[in-house]
C-alpha cells in the first residue's frame, strides 16, 4: 500500500514540496528584511522596556505600518489554500477511482477495501502533516518579529503558525474524501469539500475562536491612544500583547460611560494630544477597561482549534470508511 | 462435485429497482460458464456480487464455500476479476501495474505475468493509457491471472475488442483453463463468442434467472417442434416460445420426451445454442416464470 499510495499521490506530494520551496524562496529573504528593520527601528529594546513612551510607540507604529499590512495580505490569500489543498487531495482519493472505473481493479486485489482506504488516509494524511507543518515553520519564522509586536493572535499569525494550518488541511482533506465517495466525481467533490471547509473555517475564526476561554479583564490608567481593538492592534500595555477584544473608558465604579460623553471626551483628547490627553482623562477619574485573551493562551487556543478541526476530520473519515464498508463487502 | 460458486435467493436492489432478484444457482468448479443476457439483464450486478464489489440486498453468494460478502483478503485472493472496459490506471506503466499487483496480493506470479506480456509483445515501460484496447484487455487479464485465482470472472471481456483481439484474449483465457484448471465465469451478450469455449450456461433476463445448466444437457433437454401453422397457443407441456411463419409454427419446448402428444405431422429436431438462447431472451418474461 505504501508504494501504491506514493505512486498515485506522488505528483501531489511533489507539488506540495514545490510549494514549500517556493514559500521558503519568497519569505526567507523577506524575513531577513523584516529583521533588519526590526533592529533599525529599535523595536526590540522598546518591547523589553514595555511600551516605553511615545518614542517607542511611534517606532513600533512605523515598523508595523511597514510590514503588518503585507504580512496580513499573505494571510488573506493564504486562507483558502489549506482548504484547496485538502479538498483536491481528498476528493481525488476516491473520486478518481470512480471516474476511471479503477475502483473495480483496486478493490478486487487481495486488500479489503476498508483497509485500502484506511491505509491511504493514514499515508496521505501523514504527507499532509509533513507539508503543512513545514509551511507553518516557514511562516512562523518569517512572522516572528511582527508577532513580537502584535502577538500571535492576529489571524495572520494564528492561522498559519503552530497547529492550525495542519488542522485546517486535514479537515478539508477529510471532507474531500467523503465528498468523493458520495459524488463519485472529483470536481463536484472538490467544490463541495471546499465550500464545507469555508463554512466551518470562517465562523470559527470570526465568532468561535475568541470564546475558547473566558477573556481576562484589566483596568488601566486611561490613555489617549485607546480605541484600537482587534487582534492586530499595536499594544498599549506592557508585555507580550494578547488579543484585545474590547477597550472602553469606564468611570470610577467600572460602568461604561455613555456614548454622548464618550464622543465629547474623544474630541477633547484629540485636541489635546499626547501626555496632556492622558492627564485630562485621569483628571476625569476614568479608567480604561480592556477585555482580552492573554498572550500566554496562544498554545491553549492552538490546541483547542486543532482539536476541533482534527475531531471533525476524524468524524468525516470515520463516516467515509463506514460507508465504503457498508456500500459493499 | 463441490461448487465453485453457489448463490441462494440472491437479490440486489438499487433504490426501488431490483437489478437482480431471487437468483439461486450452483456452478461447478472447473467449468467455463457463460453468463448471457441482454443489456440491463443484471449480468454486471451478478458478477460484482460474486467478486464482493457489491453487497447483496438479500440472499447469499459463496465462492468455494466462502461467503463473498465477507470481503476478506483470503476471499479476494481466490477471485481474479477483469471488469467491463478492463479499467487500468492510465498514468501507470505496465511495470507499475505489475508492481501494484504484487504489493496488493497474497499470491503473485510475476514471472507468469511478465512471460504472458512478453509473448504478446506488450512493453513493460509503456503507459497503460497509451496501449491499444486489446493490449489493455490483455494487461488486465494478466493482472487477474497473476493472482493465481481459483475463479476468474470476466465482465463483457470481448465487447470493446476487435476480432483479432477477441481471439487472442480468449486464447489466453483458455490456456489458463488448460494449465491451471481454473473456473471461468464470463458474461457476454454476444453468443457466438462463447459457444466454442463454454460448457455451462447461465441465462439472465430482467434480473431473473431464466436457465442454468451444462450446455450439453440444456441442448438435450430442448427440442424444436415444427408443424402446420396454428393460430392459438398450443397446449404443449414445457413450451418456451412459439413462433409463427406463413405456413409453419415452431415450438421450442423443454421436455425430456421426444414424442410430444401432437399430430403426427409435427416434426421434432434438436436445437442449436444460439437459437435456444434467442428464444429464451425474446420470450415475454411472465411466461418464463
Amino acid at each position: 500500500m505504501i508504494w501504491l499510495t506514493w505512486r498515485q499521490h506522488r505528483a501531489q506530494a511533489l507539488a506540495g514540496l514545490a510549494l514549500i520551496g517556493l514559500t521558503a524562496l519568497v519569505f526567507l529573504p523577506y524575513g531577513h528584511a523584516i529583521r533588519d528593520a526590526y533592529a533599525q527601528h529599535g523595536v526590540g529594546p522598546c518591547l523589553v522596556r514595555g511600551t516605553g513612551g511615545d518614542g517607542c510607540q511611534s517606532a513600533m507604529s512605523t515598523f508595523m505600518s511597514r510590514f503588518n499590512g503585507i504580512a496580513n495580505h499573505l494571510l488573506t490569500w493564504f486562507t483558502p489554500v489549506p482548504g484547496l489543498i485538502g479538498a483536491i487531495v481528498g476528493a481525488s482519493l476516491l473520486g478518481r477511482e470512480y471516474e476511471h472505473g479503477t475502483w473495480r481493479l483496486a478493490w478486487t486485489q487481495a486488500v479489503p477495501r476498508t483497509r485500502w482506504l484506511t491505509d491511504k488516509i493514514l499515508l496521505v494524511g501523514l504527507g499532509i502533516v509533513v507539508i503543512t507543518a513545514s509551511l507553518s515553520a516557514v511562516f512562523g519564522w518569517f512572522r516572528s518579529p511582527i508577532d513580537d509586536v502584535s502577538g500571535r493572535f492576529s489571524p495572520g499569525a494564528f492561522d498559519l503558525e503552530g497547529l492550525s494550518l495542519t488542522g485546517y488541511t486535514l479537515f478539508a482533506f477529510a471532507a474531500g474524501v467523503l465528498a468523493g465517495l458520495l459524488f463519485r466525481h472529483t470536481v463536484p467533490a472538490i467544490a463541495t469539500a471546499f465550500a464545507a471547509f469555508m463554512a466551518v473555517r470562517l465562523p470559527v475564526e470570526f465568532w468561535l475562536r475568541q470564546r475558547y476561554q473566558t477573556p481576562a479583564t484589566r483596568l488601566l490608567p486611561p490613555t489617549g491612544h485607546w480605541g484600537s481593538v482587534g487582534p492586530m492592534a499595536v499594544p498599549i500595555t506592557p508585555g507580550t500583547p494578547g488579543w484585545t477584544l474590547s477597550e472602553n473608558l469606564v468611570d470610577k465604579t467600572g460602568h461604561p460611560i455613555s456614548a454622548a460623553v464618550q464622543d465629547q471626551i474623544s474630541r477633547r483628547t484629540q485636541a489635546l494630544g499626547g501626555p496632556a490627553a492622558d492627564s485630562y482623562l485621569r483628571g476625569l477619574g476614568l479608567h480604561l477597561k480592556v477585555v482580552y485573551q492573554p498572550a500566554n493562551r496562544f498554545w491553549t487556543f492552538q490546541i483547542v482549534e486543532a482539536a476541533l478541526f482534527l475531531g471533525l476530520a476524524a468524524v468525516l473519515l470515520g463516516v467515509s470508511v463506514r460507508l465504503l464498508h457498508r456500500r459493499s463487502a | 462435485m463441490s461448487p465453485a460458486l453457489e448463490t441462494k435467493g440472491l437479490g440486489m436492489r438499487y433504490g426501488r429497482a431490483w437489478a437482480l432478484r431471487d437468483c439461486s444457482v450452483r456452478l461447478p468448479a472447473g467449468s467455463v460458464i457463460a453468463l448471457v443476457g441482454p443489456n440491463g439483464a443484471g449480468k454486471t450486478t451478478f458478477l460484482q456480487l460474486v467478486t464482493g464489489l457489491l453487497r447483496p440486498t438479500e440472499g447469499t453468494v459463496e465462492v468455494f464455500g466462502q461467503d463473498a460478502r465477507a470481503g476478506s483478503a483470503e476471499a479476494l485472493a481466490r477471485v481474479g476479476f477483469v471488469a467491463q472496459e478492463h479499467p487500468l490506471y492510465p498514468g501507470f506503466t505496465v511495470a507499475d501495474l505489475l508492481r501494484m499487483g504484487r504489493s496488493l496480493n497474497l499470491r503473485w506470479d510475476r514471472p507468469l505475468a511478465e512471460r504472458r506480456l512478453e509473448e504478446l509483445g506488450i512493453p513493460l515501460a509503456k503507459r497503460a493509457g497509451d496501449l491499444s484496447g486489446g493490449q489493455q484487455a490483455q494487461v488486465a487479464l494478466a493482472l487477474a491471472l497473476a493472482k493465481r485465482p481459483a475463479l476468474l470472472v470476466l465482465d463483457e471481456p470481448l465487447a470493446s475488442l476487435d476480432p483479432i483481439a477477441r481471439r487472442d484474449f480468449m486464447r489466453t483465457v483458455m490456456a489458463a483453463v488448460a494449465e491451471d484448471e481454473i473456473t471461468v465465469l464470463l458474461s457476454s451478450h454476444v453468443i457466438a463468442d462463447l459457444e466454442a469455449v463454454c460448457d455451462w450456461l447461465v441465462l439472465l433476463k430482467d434480473g431473473r434467472l431464466q436457465l442454468a445448466g451444462e450446455i450439453e444437457d440444456v441442448l438435450a433437454d430442448h427440442r424444436m417442434l415444427t408443424g402446420p401453422r396454428t393460430d392459438d397457443e398450443p397446449a404443449v407441456p414445457g413450451l418456451v416460445r412459439a413462433t409463427h411463419s406463413d405456413r409453419h409454427t415452431d415450438l421450442l419446448v423443454r421436455a425430456a420426451t421426444d414424442r410430444p402428444e401432437l399430430h403426427p405431422t409435427w416434426r421434432s429436431h434438436p436445437v442449436g445454442l444460439e437459437e435456444l438462447i434467442l428464444a429464451y431472451l425474446e420470450q415475454p418474461t411472465e411466461i418464463a416464470r
